[in-house]
């Protein structure tokens, strides 16, 4: 039986919900300061150009211009590399490398008079041939990005265990697939902004749009050549990250040394259109995947070769890279693995982490392989799921250490509901409409550990009137975490969750944090606001311990009140006990501290993928039920169920909210997102062009918790929400497969591929080497375009 | 991204509104179209001058004839919502809510459905895709992106409004300094990707009226998008018969099919209609029908879908619209 948790595990209101419903939660958009300046940055319009000049002076002579940067200014440090060093500047140093690299900046009275700037800088560019696509960059003499990187190579992983070769020999059944992914978008709603105010002392303060705030904090004062304390982060309220927000940007650095450079505040916001052209992307790759079973549907062996196409820049690619070879031997029991990945540059927007980091497009290769296999074998899929489910206990070749594990009742819970669904979801009336069920499974982590420094912390403080402060260095991007923190501290020191007040971050003086990405702060920074909130409780315990005459370990924390276990009457409530500690003798100062990283936790071996990643692992099982219009090929999803194992729920409607968003963010993934490009120029730069899933777009999705207790997770709790966007395309091709009888090893699966398909034309069907046919870029135009 | 500097004027009457155009003015609406084409740059008018303060264009009633007149500025959501309640009218309704979003029909109007501007991969872009490419032929360059050495314009009409109202037999008043005209719908769009737009630069649109359905009409809208909720056409089918009884057995008497989103402009197909005059409407006349209306398409590369498949699926949309007519 779970124990009696007041604030743990329930429904309940996000502790940010009422600031943001009634707009008055400000963004970095929002803030300004007196005398502040307004940045713009001048963009490359070519994807491949060598910088011959760049005259300013016609800008900088504009009234109302207060400063024009370019690279001449800065100190030419290169960002990203994690593992290797980095190569990306701030403003392009020697060349643009992709269409939106920024080449200039310029702060102005306003951003009207800043635009008329950038129109009068001249730069004069070289044209080079650009690469734009990881096959055509990875030919012999192809033109390179960087001149360091032969054969545009940017990262290689080689991952092995068990004797591969020899394995499949022994199988009584082997496949081998190609699959491909497109390139995606994050598609936060609040666009890169940062506001820096340089002080003459030597002080940096800055408020930007950070998902991790700390990766800004080191890079800043690496770039600028300043110490670390000297910058001052400050983080408002962010509009979502997705993993495209941790990284420091160009738009960072620019608001930042144009402040130094004018003595002035500057602000730099950038349109939604820059964001789509100029950022950050999913790695689209390529898959080569040969996997081995026996005739019972045992996995025996499996090899995998990968592309990644990482865009002009290393960034933390390195790590994506690693995550795409090391989730082939998660969720089920692989005995022998081979992967052998490859990141190539191309010159179009660097690609870095988006939900599910790498692992969703290895995975869809994967889970739909699994059905192609299980269907040739005469197996039920879901049944060759349960059968090679890795167990509690279990450790991977590659030394993934599983702790708690409920996948095996993730698959038992989606097997029921398919089987419900078959029941209640009637055929469909019209002969042209044809309905399908599909399932995929999924592992995930629960932070893992990138580099050396992987712990999180927190700080309480207690007020006098009983209310609890909290603060830690890991960043609500809208996930939630503010409330799931501040639910952990209110169950540890008996006050409601309306009793705590989540502070914002500032690194002045709140502990530094690794970032939020992994799926770490419930898990990690959860673990250390736990310990914080120990640690207050010991010094309260101690004086009311005095007071009632008791021995502290004997009093229990709860419902605001102090009381001796076993005799509620016997107590003091929690805000007297406060004043008491803070009143009495020399008084207490209430403030309590926590941190924690989980043991044992390798650091990555980024070229073997060797090593366990994280403290725990979550996992679950995705159901799709889809509707196939085979005569306009349009796919209408009709309901999804995620059944998960996530530890213990701390929050039930947060953990649903999370696998909602992150489902239906797959639905996108699967049928309606893709960057196009033209010769490196991203043609649908606005939501409306991007497709997107809307509200409206979205259809129900149910969710099932299996009841796993993880022991290292705080109160039992693992990760959620990121993990299930690893599994939602697979069970939606493999649905559609259910449907129409079409594997579609290329998303999106737009609906002329599929009416391509089902005119038995293959076009749709099998990776049509998009990239590898058309070196022109991989929109429906590219052979119609600008001569 | 901001919009680039101009003058307001909130003009009160249609005559006020008239006078003020000229060389660098452009009348406003809804703006849900204009206003992002500013920010991206394509137009960049000295002076807007404001429709929507003119009570003469508002307001969707019925005629004394038992037509429906729709002054210009109504929004979309106005026009469905009045629609919708009255039965004779609830097609229209239906295909009114085809449009754009909720938020997007709360402030875009019908006559800026109407006259929106041709839409393009090529065009609708932001400067810096100019700053390699250059300008296209709408835009006043030699160029056409979408087809290599094409001379003409090949943006594409994506307005939702006209198909349905072009089938329904309506017409639009238009009033310029000289004072009003009316002229069917169809003769507001000039063929031209590159200058869709049939009226003078100092003309606007008033309303449009549709005439008394006759006995026993019906109506259908088909629209091929990617996304439900939000998206513009890539193809739409109108058609709008009136028949000689009710229910199944009953015979076209009058027919027009109209083509959207095929081309720079909303077609009526005058020989399919006639085709379908005197017949049963049943799915299989798609096929009869379905190769006239592909004749009018000028589809090329330029949307969100290949134009092979756009055409392609013309048929299904008159099989569609058809089955909808079964009755």
């Amino acid at each position: 039986m779970k124990p009696d948790y007041v604030n743990i595990g329930g429904r309940m209101p996000r502790v940010d919900g009422i600031v943001k419903a009634a707009g008055e939660a400000m963004y970095a958009a929002d803030l300004s300061l007196p005398g502040m300046l307004h940045g713009r940055l001048l963009r490359s319009p070519h994807p491949h150009a060598r910088i011959l000049g760049v005259d300013t002076s016609a800008a900088a002579a504009l009234p109302d211009v207060h400063a024009v940067i370019t690279s001449r200014d800065t100190s030419g440090f290169l960002a990203g590399g994690i593992g290797s060093p980095g190569n990306e500047p701030y403003l392009a140093l020697d060349k643009a490398r992709f269409v939106g690299d920024a080449v200039a900046a310029v702060a102005a009275v306003d951003e009207e008079t800043a635009e008329r700037a950038l129109e009068l800088i001249d730069v004069q560019y070289e044209v080079l041939n650009p690469v734009l696509d990881p096959f055509s960059a990875m030919r012999p003499g192809a033109p390179l990005v960087h001149d360091d990187a032969p054969g545009n190579l940017s990262f290689e992983t080689d991952l092995s265990f068990g004797d591969v070769d020899d394995a499949f020999s022994t199988c009584d059944y082997v496949r081998e697939d190609e699959f491909e992914t497109a390139p995606i978008r994050h598609g936060f709603i609040e666009p890169h902004a940062a506001l820096a105010s340089w002080e003459t002392s030597g002080r940096l303060t800055f408020w930007g749009s950070k998902q991790s705030p700390y990766f800004t904090y080191r890079n800043m004062a690496k770039a600028l050549g300043i110490p670390m304390s000297r910058v001052r982060i400050v983080q408002p309220h962010l509009g979502g990250g997705f993993g495209g927000k941790n990284e420091m940007f160009n738009v960072d650095f620019c608001a930042a040394l144009l402040s130094i450079t004018t003595g002035r505040p500057v602000k730099v916001v950038v349109s939604q259109e820059e964001v789509l052209y100029a950022y950050r992307q999913r790695h689209p790759a390529w898959i080569k995947l040969k996997t081995g079973f026996m005739n019972d549907g045992t996995l025996v062996a499996v090899d995998a070769d990968i592309v990644a196409d990482g865009g002009a820049y290393k960034g933390i690619g390195a790590l994506s890279l690693f995550l795409m070879c090391t989730f082939l031997a998660l969720p089920y029991r692989v005995p022998h693995l081979r992967a052998k990945g490859r990141r190539v540059y191309t010159n179009t927007q660097p690609s870095c982490a988006m939900r599910g980091h790498g692992v969703p497009q290895v995975r869809y290769a994967a889970e739909v392989q699994l059905d192609m296999a299980a269907s040739d074998l005469g197996l039920d899929p879901l049944e060759v799921r349960i059968k090679n489910a890795i167990q509690p206990g279990d450790t991977t070749g590659n030394e993934f250490r599983i702790t708690s594990c409920g996948l095996t009742e993730t698959l038992v819970a989606a097997r029921d509901t398919a089987e419900r669904w078959r029941r209640e979801i009637p055929a469909a009336t019209e002969p042209h409409l044809k309905r399908g069920i599909g399932v995929a499974s999924y592992g995930y982590v629960s932070g893992p550990r990138i580099a050396g420094h992987n712990t999180s912390a927190a700080l309480i403080k207690v007020h006098e009137d009983g209310r609890v402060g909290l603060a830690t260095g890991s960043s609500d991007c809208g996930q939630g975490s503010s409330t799931v923190l501040s639910q952990i501290a209110a169950e540890v020191l008996g006050v409601r969750l309306e009793d705590v007040q989540y502070a914002s971050l500032d690194s002045e003086i709140v502990p530094v944090d690794p970032g939020v990405f992994g799926s770490r702060v419930t898990f990690i920074t959860g673990n250390a606001v736990k310990r914080a909130a120990e640690d207050v409780r010991r010094q309260l315990a101690g004086v009311a311990a005095g007071i009632l005459g008791v021995d502290p370990e004997d009093l229990v924390f709860r419902d605001r009140r102090v009381f001796v276990e076993g005799d509620p009457e016997r107590g003091i409530p929690f805000d007297r006990l406060v004043k008491s500690a803070q009143y009495s003798g020399t008084g207490m100062t209430l403030l309590g501290r926590g941190y924690w990283a989980p043991e044992g936790i390798d650091l990555p071996r980024f070229d073997t993928g060797m090593g366990n990643q994280s403290g725990a692992y979550s996992f679950g099982t995705q159901v799709a039920a889809v509707e196939v219009d085979t005569e306009t090929g349009r796919v209408k999803v009709l309901r999804l169920a995620v059944a998960h194992d996530c530890g213990q729920p701390i929050n039930e409607m947060l953990v649903e909210g999370q696998l909602e968003g992150s489902s239906i963010g797959g639905v996108g993934h699967t049928f309606t997102e893709c960057i196009q490009r033209r010769q490196g120029q991203t043609m649908n730069a606005s939501f409306l062009e991007y497709r997107m899933p809307t509200a409206l777009d979205a259809c129900p999705v149910e969710s099932t918790h299996t009841d796993t207790t993880d022991e290292m997770g705080p109160y039992g709790a693992k990760e959620a929400g990121e993990g299930v966007q690893v599994a939602i395309m697979p069970a939606l091709v493999n649905a559609v497969h259910d449907a129409i009888g079409v594997w579609f090893k290329r998303v999106p699966i737009t609906p002329e591929a599929v009416v391509a398909a089902l005119r038995g034309s293959s076009a749709g069907a099998t990776p049509n080497g998009g990239a590898k046919g058309g070196a022109d870029g991989d929109g429906p135009d590219e052979d119609r375009g600008p001569t | 991204m901001s919009l680039p500097r101009f003058t307001y004027t909130a003009a009160t009457s249609v005559e006020e509104a008239c006078s003020l155009a000229g060389s660098g003015t452009m009348f406003l609406s809804g703006g849900t179209d204009l206003l992002v084409s500013m920010k991206q740059r394509i137009h960049a008018p000295a002076r807007l001058v404001g429709l929507a303060g003119i009570p003469e264009l508002h307001g969707v009633a019925e005629t004394q004839a038992g037509g429906l007149r729709i002054g210009a500025a109504t929004t979309i959501t106005q026009l469905a919502e009045w629609a919708l309640t009255v039965p004779r009218w609830s097609a229209l309704g239906d295909a009114a809510l085809k449009t754009s979003s909720p938020l997007l029909r709360n402030t875009g109007t019908v006559g800026g459905n109407l006259c929106l501007d041709t839409r393009c991969s090529f065009y609708n872009q932001p400067a810096i895709f100019r700053a390699r490419w250059g300008a296209c032929l709408k835009l006043g360059g030699d160029v056409c992106h979408a087809v290599r050495r094409s001379t003409t314009c090949h943006a594409v009409y994506s307005g939702d409004l006209a198909g349905p109202l072009m089938a329904w037999g309506a017409t639009a008043t238009v009033a310029g300094p000289a004072g009003t005209r009316t002229l069917p719908v169809e003769h507001l769009f000039t063929g031209d990707g590159a200058r869709p737009c049939a009226l003078a630069s100092d003309e606007i649109l008033v309303r449009v009226e549709l005439p008394q359905p006759p006995p026993y009409a019906r109506f259908s809208y088909q629209k091929l998008r990617l996304r439900d909720s939000i998206d513009f056409p890539l193809m739409g089918v109108s058609l709008f018969a009136a028949f000689d009884g009710p229910g199944a057995g009953a015979r076209c008497r009058g027919c027009r099919i109209v083509l959207n989103a095929a081309g720079p402009a909303p077609v009526v197909v005058h020989e399919a209609g006639g085709l379908l005059d005197g017949a049963v409407p049943t799915e299989e006349l798609a096929a009869d029908l379905a190769p006239l209306l592909r004749a009018e398409a000028r589809a090329v590369g330029n949307t969100a879908a290949g134009a092979g498949y756009r055409i392609e699926m013309i048929e299904v949309l008159v099989r569609r619209a058809l089955r909808a007519l079964e009755g």
